[in-house]
């Protein structure tokens, strides 16, 4: 059946646009979890560790999303997971992020001073202890205009989701399209929905990069 | 038997020696001065006494614990040798009490207002009383030294080690540190070295020991 | 149930892999060459035009920026056609990615021409090597029906593609820069 393209569908696009938010926030939280651990690691004393995770950062951000999108919504049946584009949505995003994120935030750990490591240790205090009270909260200033622009990735990058069937706004937009015979003006409003919520985020990120370069 | 006992110690970065078979024993209350040509190994040799640097060979054992040895817990040591640096090394993020309060919080336990009781007696002994609540930003260099040498004396260290304090300050600002130093000493607190020889004629009750050998 | 992976089927179809690898240069090779193009193009009306075309670049530059490619692809590929214009996929696609790819390059050789340090760290990603999966993927799964294999060995190749060219580019770069 043949619709015409209106404001109720305009009104699906943008409820369709809160699972594209959902899976942001989701992926984002899987992306930064792992990302401090892999930042930390890439900073450990231990050469070991670092070069696994330096080559585990070297292989994801080799690979396209999608195609870690497809191997794990296709690979994790095998392992006797039952296929929910959900769950395999949330695990590439966080494993492609994670990369992205651990090396942002590392970059951000190691333009803090060396003096301040030596001021901290000879405080006596240990390795976590110099992380979490002098290390990671003078570098979360200079981490967070970045941290921002990968947010706007995240969200824009959500939209290959649609490729293994997760109802998003891509795919939504998809469906619409089908149904109105009407792809120029529904993928037009697509595109509008994303850039509303992009576009505010990547001015906040220029002004706080901007404050930072002053700062500086 | 010495506070501080270095025997015959060696140190390299690399090819490059910096300490070759130097010894040096200091008592519980002495004042040692170590003089020397810029670049002879006078910051190296503090920063090997708190385990900031390891060494080649030789011994360095402070209050009976072998600093050199790798079961030694560097976190234990280091509460019980404070540094302050030529260059202060605040923690720029947080206030002076803060500043002061942090390592013994976290690492002695000590409670909240034990630990601001400690800080604010501490600031007075350097003069500082009224800037418990400033930011590191907000002081003078002779101020935020300082306040450095305040972070060190209130952890209570056994040893303390001046890696150049006055060094990096404007010539009239060096004379507030001095007083700091020499009333430090009166106190019965062990110093480190300082590479202007007026400082220890001037005030300290200095034994002065040229370490001749320290230039390789 | 056991699942024996099983590559040699991929393996077989080899010829299709290699037709992929072809595609997703070539794709590269256009986005690249016609992106920085438009760049170069579009920052110098940003830097140097007067303020009518200066309006015109920067709001193309937002626009793609704050847009998903596949909306974009989607756009031109199944949006056009309402205006008369009916694209084949491969031409969509390079158009899609030198529109999209524009608007970075156009942002980094801004930066250039105004000396900023701006933090780049997204834009080399859009420039991300696309195109294989969507043509080797459709023909070998008709023939295999093993997507998890498939898309591992669809992913190797990427990754050995972005190592060839890192090193391609590193050596590049050492070569005009580094030498003298």
């Amino acid at each position: 059946m043949i619709r015409t393209f209106s404001s109720i569908d305009v009104m699906y696009l943008v409820a369709a646009a809160r699972w594209t938010l959902a899976l942001t926030a989701t992926a984002f939280c899987g992306s930064a979890l792992l990302g401090l651990v892999l930042a930390i690691a890439r900073i450990s004393p231990i050469a070991p560790l670092r070069w696994l995770v330096a080559a585990y950062i070297y292989v994801v951000q080799g690979t396209p999303l999608l195609v870690w999108l497809f191997v794990i919504f296709f690979g994790l049946p095998l392992l006797g997971v039952s296929v929910n584009p959900w769950l395999a949505a949330a695990i590439a995003f966080s494993v492609y992020g994670s990369a992205f994120l651990g090396e942002i935030w590392r970059g951000a750990l190691i333009s803090i001073a060396r003096t301040q490591w030596e001021a901290a240790a000879s405080l006596g205090m240990s390795m976590s202890q110099q992380l979490r009270y002098i290390i990671i909260p003078q570098s979360v200033r200079i981490a967070i205009p970045p941290t921002v622009g990968f947010l706007v990735q995240l969200i824009k990058n959500t939209s290959l989701a649609a490729t293994i069937g997760l109802v998003e706004l891509t795919r939504e937009g998809q469906l619409t399209a089908a149904g109105t015979y009407m792809p120029f003006a529904v993928f037009t409003t697509v595109a509008c929905i994303y850039f509303v919520m992009c576009f505010p985020l990547t001015q906040w990120s220029r002004s706080l990069e901007r404050k930072l370069d002053v700062a500086r | 038997m010495s506070l501080v006992d270095i025997q015959a110690i060696s140190k390299s970065y690399g090819s490059l020696p910096v300490l070759k078979d130097v010894s040096l024993g200091v008592a519980k209350g002495e004042v040692v001065a170590v003089i020397g040509r810029s670049g002879s190994g006078k910051s190296t040799l503090l920063r090997c006494i708190n385990g900031l640097e390891p060494i080649q060979a030789g011994t360095i054992t402070v209050d009976g614990v072998r600093v050199n040895d790798p079961k030694t817990d560097l976190r234990k040591l280091r509460q019980e040798v404070g540094i302050v640096f030529q260059s202060f090394n605040l923690f720029p993020h947080l206030s002076v009490c803060e500043n002061i309060t942090l390592a013994p919080r976290v690492v002695r336990k000590q409670s909240p207002d034990a630990a601001r009781e400690v800080a604010r007696e501490v600031l007075h002994r350097v003069g500082l009383e009224e800037k418990l609540d400033a930011y590191p930003s907000q002081l003078s260099g002779g101020q935020q030294q300082r306040v450095a040498i305040a972070r060190s004396l209130a952890m209570r260290p056994k040893v303390m080690l001046f890696d150049e304090v006055t060094s990096a300050l404007d010539p009239e600002l060096t004379g507030e540190v001095l007083k700091v130093l020499e009333a430090g000493a009166g106190s019965g607190r062990p110093g480190g070295h300082d590479h202007d020889p007026r400082h220890p004629r001037d005030g300290l009750r200095a034994s002065v020991r040229l370490a001749r050998r320290l230039h390789a | 149930m056991r699942y024996g992976l099983q590559f040699r089927d991929v393996f077989a179809a080899w010829e299709s892999l290699l037709g992929g690898v072809y595609i997703t240069l070539l794709l590269s090779a256009f986005a690249m060459l016609g992106g920085l193009t438009i760049g170069i193009i579009c920052a110098a009306a940003r830097v140097y035009g007067p303020r009518w075309l200066k309006g015109i670049a920067a709001g193309y530059v937002e626009i793609i920026r704050n847009t998903p490619l596949l909306v974009q692809l989607f756009l031109i590929f199944f949006g056009l056609p309402s205006f008369g214009i009916r694209l084949d996929g491969l031409t969509a696609a390079i158009l899609a990615l030198v529109i999209n790819l524009g608007a970075y390059a156009a942002e980094i050789v801004r930066a250039g021409f105004e000396a900023v340090p701006k933090a780049q760290i997204e834009a080399g990603h859009s420039l991300g090597l696309s195109g294989l999966q969507f043509h080797a993927a459709s023909i070998i799964q008709s023939r295999t029906f093993r997507d998890f294999e498939v898309y591992t060995v669809i992913g190797v190749l990427y990754l050995g593609l972005a190592f060839a060219f890192r090193g391609l580019f590193a050596g590049v770069y050492f070569w005009v820069f580094a030498r003298r």
